[in-house]
């Protein structure tokens, strides 16, 4: 035990905070490029249009049509209907098993899409995953949520251990020592942003709260996972597990869809659950968008699905349930607009470059003073460098990777995983064989390339810059600009780096 | 005035309070080139607060519902407006004050005309 709090403090906040650390900063970034995960999937699907104008009666004519025609039997249809930020009809059907499946269509052609549209879900599943499937193994998810525990201690221990928080508010000072200037970077990025890191961190393990501390779950429900989220959605009026009954025609959904928008005061509905579709059970279920409320728990009407008699309105359930919803919906950003995901992305990335600045500032301290062993610290130092550029470096690869691969190849998302993680472990082989420096200023330099590459790809695909700023199409527009400016940003770190360590005499740099 | 104008007018407003706030620190006129400036702390402070209410009153109304507004600008907007003015102060100094106010001032009428 070190001899005061503020010793102790310091002592968990830089082991806590390099350990976790590599692990949060791949978490970070991930979530950061999730906030635009629906703008990434458009990116990385070229046969659909943007913008377009849409017609949502048409819209969901043309989705249960095609549920009667592809689905007859299933237990649940699930129509998603097309928004300007996602302008694609999204059609999910459930079997007797409770197997979903997603077909894709255009809304105004109903040609389906042969894509997964999945590039922006990656990077969600890697934030809260790691890339480790839930249903294959749990570790991933548990290692996250570690991480998201060890993040909340090293904000709180780091105020602790920052004894002049409020005077250093504005200090920077880059050209000072090596490590005086990574120290405030590091705090300028803590600091000012304090208030958003600590929200996403608790709101983070709030919304999987059930998973990481499971007492009550497995008390209440015997373990069962599933028993309690149906009680907690209150969805047990549309268990699928009840067998349909004889045929009869569901209602018009668009008239149900006009009523439910009604009943909660207006906001546009974009989900259409139908449960035992054209059977005398059957129940229709609408849930409104969410861009003008912060709770993940979109207002909910519930209809008989042939009478079209009204069953339910849900417009908020118990207090705890709503404050868990509320919070958890800050962490999902689901509301708010195109500019309040432009400031979670910023703020997303002051969370990054935080722990970015963290890890190399604790290899700067270690290399002065000698203070590890000597194999140890050329381990952190490769870890630290691939950790950090080979995570942005295998990002990158992951998105051209999204462009190169053909949409019908076998197995298409395990193969753009593999491009991932094999990127990854390339950079981390490279930067455990490379000098500590040179690896920083070439890995660097390479997702500098890459992004710089990007939206040439686009051009391939017809969608290039040219096109897409010729029609507004501002969403992939967008990504190709953003592209472009982290390669100039990339290139001037790059840059920096390599000028900060040029040796005066021409020695070898290590 | 519309969202995204609104935006880049909370933000050169919090910007601007920040800049008040960096200047009621010891030796920051000098800094800025203005030593003789007898402006006292308490009132820069001030300043900076009426400025950082001013910008929460711009953005909140402005985003798509009120809750929505109080969120961004509390979590978001008073984090990313000070960056570009502690980045930018060690290099210089009266740049680091006035740019970012400018740029963002000039963006939201950029974007109120278009």
């Amino acid at each position: 035990m070190k001899e005061t709090l503020r010793q102790s403090m310091g002592w968990l906040h830089t082991w806590c905070g390099l350990l976790f650390g590599w692990v949060l900063f791949g978490v970070l970034l991930t979530g950061t490029l999730a906030v635009f995960y629906t703008e990434l999937n458009l990116w990385a699907t070229p046969e659909l249009q943007s913008p377009v104008d849409l017609d949502r009666a048409h819209a969901v004519e043309m989705g249960r049509d095609y549920l009667t025609r592809e689905a007859p039997d299933a237990q649940q249809w699930r129509i998603v209907i097309p928004t300007d930020r996602e302008p694609v009809l999204r059609l999910v059907f459930t079997d007797s098993d409770g197997k979903g499946t997603t077909h894709r269509l255009d809304p105004q052609t109903g040609v389906r899409i042969p894509r997964d549209m999945d590039a922006g879900f990656f990077f969600m599943r890697y934030h809260y995953t790691l890339g480790i499937s839930r249903s294959d193994s749990q570790l991933g998810f548990l290692i996250v949520g570690a991480a998201g525990l060890a993040m909340l201690a090293a904000i709180i221990s780091g105020i602790i251990i920052h004894k002049r928080i409020f005077r250093d508010f504005f200090v920077f000072r880059p050209r000072k020592s090596k490590q005086r200037a990574w120290m405030d970077a590091h705090n300028v990025l803590s600091v000012l942003p304090l208030p958003f890191h600590t929200m996403m961190a608790y709101t983070g393990l709030i919304i999987l709260y059930y998973a990481y501390i499971p007492a009550a779950v497995d008390m209440l429900h015997a373990g069962d996972l599933k028993s309690y989220q149906r009680d907690a959605a209150m969805a047990e009026y549309v268990d699928v597990q009840t067998q349909p009954g004889p045929f009869a025609e569901t209602a018009e959904l668009m008239p149900l869809v006009a009523r439910a928008e009604k009943e909660w005061g207006g906001e546009p509905a974009v989900n259409i659950y139908i449960s035992h579709p054209n059977r005398a059970n059957a129940a229709v279920e609408v849930w409104s968008q969410r861009d003008h409320r912060i709770s993940n728990f979109p207002h909910r009407v519930a209809f008989d699905g042939v009478s079209g008699e009204r069953l339910r309105t849900m417009t908020s359930r118990s207090a705890a349930r709503d404050t868990q919803a509320f919070l958890a919906g800050l962490h999902f950003l689901e509301w708010g607009g195109g500019w309040v995901r432009w400031l979670y992305f910023f703020a997303g990335l002051a969370s990054t470059a935080m722990v970015a600045t963290a890890v190399v500032l604790f290899v700067a301290k270690r290399e002065q003073r000698n203070a590890l062993p000597r194999p140890l610290l050329p381990l952190i130092k490769a870890i630290t460098v691939a950790a950090v550029a080979g995570n942005t470096i295998a990002c990158i690869a992951y998105l051209l990777a999204e462009r190169y691969y053909p949409a019908g190849i076998a197995d298409r998302k395990s193969v753009l995983a593999t491009v991932y993680f094999t990127v990854w472990l390339a950079t981390l082989v490279h930067a455990g064989l490379r000098p500590y420096r040179k690896a920083w200023v070439e890995q660097i330099s390479i997702a500098a390339l890459l992004c710089l590459v990007l939206p040439f790809t686009s051009v391939v695909a017809d969608v290039g810059l040219d096109r897409t700023l010729a029609v507004g199409d501002w969403i992939r527009a967008g990504v190709d600009l953003t592209a472009w400016a982290s390669a100039l940003v990339f290139a001037a770190a790059a840059w920096q780096i390599s000028q900060r360590n040029k040796p005066a005499s021409g020695g070898t740099v290590r | 005035m519309n969202t995204s104008s609104a935006l880049f007018l909370s933000l050169s407003a919090a910007c601007a309070g920040f800049a008040l706030l960096r200047l009621s620190l010891k030796d920051a006129w000098k800094d800025v080139g203005f030593p003789n400036c007898r402006v006292s702390p308490g009132v820069c402070r001030i300043g900076a607060a009426l400025l950082l209410f001013l910008s929460a009153l711009v953005w909140v109304p402005a985003a798509t519902s009120l809750t929505v507004g109080w969120m961004s600008w509390l979590f978001c907007t008073l984090g990313i407006a000070p960056i570009a003015l502690v980045a930018l102060w060690p290099f210089n100094p009266r740049m680091a004050a006035a740019l970012p106010v400018l740029m963002l001032g000039l963006l939201a009428l950029i974007a109120w005309i278009v």
